[in-house]
């Protein structure tokens, strides 16, 4: 099959239920290189199930997906970190007897692990960088996650949450670091509840709801978009 | 160039650790009772298997079987140098392939199917049952269940590596020890990412570990550092059973001594160099009053320390250090 080369994921006709719950139903989209696609959705739309599809965490029962114009459906978690697509948890990860250094050392796939200074400084941790990472604050926790993805030089970054309970000019904070990453040519896929980020952010956005993709397209406009409004707001 | 190499390899001891061995390496000057030399060697010796233990620990998977590993290499190289005439310096290599070979068995089978927590535990238990009984059956090589002890005709034989003094036993267990110490220290960011397979797999996915290749490369660490231990235990007191090398009580020695030193290598070598003059002083006064009183003051011993320190002797120093 020739994909375009432009496109730098394909997703196609995923499925995925749990049980009798479907969580995804066939949902397909593509993302081009170099894009910020902002996925929204009321809660238990398939929003994290589908970035636990996208790195890998879990299979889809039917479907696929394509990275690069490779069918990486059947591709292990740590392997899909190894060519460029990792992912950030919505609930941080610490590690409590590591401190920030040892944790993002670790992460770095480098051998050496040498820790980019911009990148705790990007993130507001370098003066934290010697405490252990049971001790941060959630927002510093929070700001862990990303630095932790953004050590293993990822092409695309998938983002769940990362904004949630940040104050306004933390939210600009994140949005401006994001957008510098795309810049250096970073795709990034990420969930988010804050309207505001997601107008600010993404170029394209997809609305789950029930599983299904009922809207996608500009943030602007999709968010005016009734059917979006009613799978937030109710009938 | 040359120098820097070395001083890069003494800049992965830590300063206690590297000032104990020292004083060990010049300690046979003070020409000591041999009866000091022979406790400090089992000492030695257990703090390596604690150490080689801890590696697999590191990621989590508690072995209840190490014993396996220092029955192979013990057997093993039983093997190759009786019926054989092979030097000890090959045998322990054949010895460690061989237990190597039964790691990555029980690894592939475990872990692969991802069996974890208490069920790897039992798995272990169940392999070295198998090598205990395995060993039992075949009298002929093994010596069954009475043991077979090594008799090697040359006294003093570099070749088999076996001497009347104890001192080169002692030094060959400093060698093992340095050796899992600076294997340990040296691969701190592997032990680095087994500590995080421990404490959360799904975040050790995410950076990219692969998290079955790692628990499988702990594993084979600690059992080629345990199979060496045992093939040093077998030109060291000549003789070895299946009971002894292959049993429960064994696996359950070098679990103690490792629990009890906590998570840092020096911790396990107090642990040892604590456990093993006790048990064996105390076996000494009391296994002749009553049988079972040692083990029974041992225990309490034991009781005692961990009240004392309950994160083991490494989590002690680390709360008196800050």
């Amino acid at each position: 099959m020739i994909l375009c080369p432009e496109k730098l994921l394909v997703v196609k006709n995923i499925h995925k239920r749990f049980g009798g719950v479907v969580a995804l139903e066939d949902v397909s989209f593509d993302v081009e290189k170099g894009e910020i696609l902002g996925v929204i959705g009321p809660n238990g739309a398939g929003k994290t199930t589908l970035l636990n599809i996208l790195s890998g965490f879990l299979k889809p029962d039917s479907g696929q997906i394509f990275y690069k114009g490779r069918n990486i459906t059947n591709l292990a978690p740590h392997k899909r970190v190894k060519i460029g697509i990792v992912r950030t948890f919505q609930i941080p990860r610490p590690i409590p007897d590591f401190t920030v250094l040892d944790y993002l050392v670790t992460s770095s796939l480098s051998v050496a692990g040498k820790i980019s200074e911009k990148i705790l400084n990007d993130l507001g941790l370098s003066n934290v960088s010697y405490l252990k990472t049971g001790e941060l604050t959630v927002i510093e926790k929070k700001r862990l996650e990303l630095a932790r993805a953004l050590t293993l030089n990822p092409e695309l970054l998938l983002v769940d949450e990362v904004m949630a309970g940040s104050r306004p000019h933390e939210i600009e904070h994140f949005v401006n670091l994001l957008k510098s990453q795309r810049e250096k040519g970073v795709t990034i896929i990420f969930i988010e509840h804050i309207m505001q980020a997601v107008s600010l952010l993404a170029d394209r956005v997809i609305v789950l709801d029930q599983g299904r993709k009922i809207a996608e397209g500009i943030p602007h406009r999709v968010l005016s978009d009734i059917s979006v409004i009613k799978a937030y707001l109710g009938e | 160039m040359r120098k820097q190499g070395f001083s890069s390899i003494i800049n992965l001891f830590k300063r206690p650790v590297l000032i104990f061995m020292v004083m060990l390496c010049f300690l046979p000057v003070l020409n000591l009772n041999p009866y000091v030399y022979h406790i400090v060697t089992l000492a030695l010796l257990f703090a390596s298997l604690a150490v080689s233990w801890g590696i697999l620990a590191s990621a989590g998977q508690i072995s209840a079987g190490h014993s396996t590993f220092f029955g192979l290499g013990a057997y093993f190289s039983y093997f190759a140098m009786q019926y054989y005439n092979i030097s000890f310096f090959v045998a322990v290599f054949l010895a460690l392939i061989v237990a190597d070979l039964a790691a990555f068995s029980i690894g592939y089978l475990t872990f692969r199917y991802g069996v974890g927590g208490i069920y790897f535990v039992l798995c272990t238990i169940a392999f070295s049952a198998f090598f205990s009984e395995l060993f039992i059956t075949f009298r002929e090589f093994t010596g069954g269940s009475l043991g077979v002890s090594l008799a090697i005709v040359e006294r003093d034989s570099f070749y088999y590596f076996t001497f009347t003094s104890k001192i080169p036993y002692y030094y060959a267990a400093i060698t093992l020890f340095i050796l899992c110490y600076l294997t340990v220290s040296g691969l701190r960011v592997f032990m680095k990412r087994l500590s995080v397979i421990r404490a959360d797999e799904d975040l050790a996915y995410a950076i990219g570990i692969d998290v079955f290749k790692y628990k499988l490369l702990a594993l084979l660490l600690s059992a080629t550092f345990t199979s060496l231990a045992g093939s040093v235990y077998l030109v060291f007191i000549r003789f070895i059973d299946p009971e002894g090398v292959f049993g429960l009580w064994f696996s359950v020695e070098i679990m103690t001594v490792a629990l009890l030193g906590g998570s840092t290598p020096f911790g396990q070598l107090l642990s040892a160099f604590i456990l093993i003059p006790i048990g064996e002083v105390l076996r000494a006064i009391f296994s002749g009053v009553s049988a079972g009183l040692n083990l029974l003051i041992y225990g309490l011993i034991l009781a005692l320390i961990i009240a004392k320190a309950p994160e083991g002797l490494s989590g002690l120093l680390k709360r008196r250090g800050s």
